[in-house]
């Protein structure tokens, strides 16, 4: 029997005619048919439907779900008591801390220069220069109120978000920006009434703009401005990295370089899907697409590395886990890797990589460096 | 340029222990389309083989503790999924999918047979992933970017024909080509078992 007949056999495509030739050979040779058997065998266990995976996973989800009923109750239970003692752990070390080290808090500073350190665990109020209630922060959030008690100058507000940490301010236009770790952002307390909406970012923050037709919200950094009226995106411009990148997730933006004016002819427009970068501030703004999934999902503390040059990998770990990374191996850092963690350590990320690529590494509290093999 | 999938699959193994649903996604991407191609083999009908490998992946969520090994993980849902469909084959009337009904119910006996025969262990799993690493190595090029980015970073076509600038088309055709040169290599392998 030739090969290329039992494949098309195989594959469901042969005749009715080559069907019975084939079957009927199995009755005739048990030999034949052994080697049938081990071929339909191959093929089944190395076939593959070509299925949407967001689909089944979400037809998966739901059955597990409806089987999982009784189970959750327990697990919120579980979930309680994990927090009860988060709480109680986290109050503990704040209150045994008495220098004021404002190093690695998220510190809010009033245009009056007077600086609040944020304890997530906790929420306050938080007031403006002339003690004036003009929001409150509840854990990781600040939501600041609109109301009319600024009349006069535009009053700034600072927050800085140390390595390690994230944080969530609304703003009170209702606007939100995640702000990931080692940002600040500079913001008016109030916005104005006619005048543009306008915020100060060094570092990473995903912002979802409330739409107001009449004030645009406009995003400047070290050398870009984002300018947009409603619409989500992200904006990571750390000057530590001489790198600034803008991704749009939803509606559309405008982006131009911060020496030339926000006039139409100087403006390069985004569609959603698409990343805006500068690369050094004389050259050009280039456009390219991506999946902004890669660039937003940190706000869910996940790090996503998606073909990145293991130096850029570097200083995203060394923001995200407060370590400062010292890399004598500079071959690796041309390399780049494509991968996902969340909730590993630092050592276990690093021994992840050096899997694939061998280095060594020491850590030592905050500092870690990696040497060749 | 080179690219890595980083994250451990002893580290997965262990999240799939702790009843981590991110690592059960994990597996759940990797495997799902496969379990779903293995019952087409036998059973020809895509609702019906869909629905043995979701029930499979329910079995596997809900015997996360009797799985030991990381290639477990795998040989549990082929193992799921023939008892699956051996359920079916057997209730289930022979379908008249040719005219000769003899060769309907021979076809239908073969079935039975094959899947019966099929014995999916963690090692024979494990070895066969073996045998594929090295037999990847000898394929073409194109054939062997294609089915890395696809078995093993598990990417989409559509992902895949942009990163190696062809398309959509190619892609496929570059897997069914990696594919058969691969069953031509593994043929010889599986005869042992």
């Amino acid at each position: 029997m030739n090969y290329k007949l039992i494949e098309k056999y195989i594959q469901g495509k042969a005749t009715e005619e080559e069907v019975k030739a084939i079957l009927k050979a199995t009755l005739e040779s048990p030999k034949f048919k052994a080697e049938l058997m081990e071929r339909i065998k191959i093929n089944a266990l190395t076939s593959e439907q070509e299925l949407d995976f967001d689909e089944s996973w979400l037809t998966f989800k739901n059955k597990k779900k409806s089987l999982n009923k009784k189970n959750n109750i327990q697990l919120a239970l579980r979930i309680a008591a994990v927090l009860v003692i988060a709480l109680f752990v986290g109050s503990y070390f704040f209150n045994s801390n008495e220098n004021i080290n404002y190093e690695d808090k998220i510190v809010l500073e009033l245009s009056n220069g007077t600086k609040k350190i944020i304890n997530t665990s906790n929420s306050s109020k938080i007031v403006n220069a002339e003690g004036e209630i003009v929001g409150e922060q509840i854990d990781s959030k600040i939501i600041f109120l609109d109301s009319d008690i600024n009349a006069g100058e535009i009053q700034y507000n600072t927050l800085s978000v140390p390595f390690g940490k994230r944080f969530q301010v609304e703003f009170s236009d209702g606007s939100v920006a995640y702000l990931n770790s080692g940002t600040n952002i500079k913001f008016p307390v109030q916005f104005k009434e006619g005048k543009p909406r306008k915020v100060f970012l060094d570092g990473e923050a995903y912002f979802d703009i409330t739409k107001d037709k009449k004030h645009s919200f406009i995003v400047s950094t070290n050398s870009l401005n984002t300018k947009v009226y409603g619409t989500k995106f992200n904006v990571s411009s750390y000057k530590s990295d001489a790198k600034n990148e803008i991704v749009l997730v939803e509606g559309k933006v405008g982006v131009y370089k911060n020496r030339s004016t926000s006039n139409n002819s100087s403006m390069t427009y985004l569609k959603p899907n698409q990343m805006a970068f500068l690369n050094s501030e004389a050259s050009k703004i280039k456009i390219s697409n991506v999946n902004p999934k890669d660039y937003t999902s940190w706000i869910k503390g996940e790090l996503v590395f998606n073909d990145l040059p293991f130096s850029d990998i570097l200083r995203k770990l060394e923001r995200h886990y407060n370590v400062t990374i010292d890399n004598k191996y500079t071959a690796l850092n041309n390399i780049r890797f494509t991968g996902n963690f969340d909730i590993e350590s630092i050592d276990q990320v690093l021994k992840s990589f050096s899997n694939y690529r061998k280095f060594n590494y020491k850590i030592n509290n905050n500092q870690i460096s990696i040497n060749s093999n | 340029m080179s690219n890595f999938e980083v994250k451990s699959t002893e580290y997965q193994f262990n999240q799939f222990k702790k009843g981590d649903e991110r690592s059960f996604e994990f597996f759940f991407k990797r495997d799902y389309n496969s379990i779903v191609g293995f019952c087409m083999h036998f059973l020809g009908d895509i609702d019906k083989s869909k629905s043995i490998a979701q029930d499979s992946f329910i079995k596997l969520w809900q015997n996360k503790e009797k799985v030991n090994s990381f290639n477990g993980i795998k040989s549990f849902l082929y193992v799921a999924a023939k008892t699956g469909c051996l359920n079916v084959l057997r209730h289930e009337k022979i379908v008249a999918k040719y005219k000769d009904s003899k060769l309907n119910r021979l076809e239908h006996q073969l079935k039975l047979d094959v899947l019966r025969s099929v014995q999916v262990d963690s090692l024979m799993l494990s070895e066969l992933e073996e045998l594929i690493k090295t037999s990847v190595d000898e394929l073409p090029e194109k054939c062997k970017d294609v089915f890395i980015k696809k078995r093993i970073e598990l990417k989409k076509n559509k992902e895949i024909a942009e990163e190696l600038h062809i398309s959509v088309k190619a892609v496929e055709a570059n897997m069914t080509r990696a594919l058969k040169k691969l069953r031509v290599k593994l043929s010889v392998y599986m005869a042992s078992f």
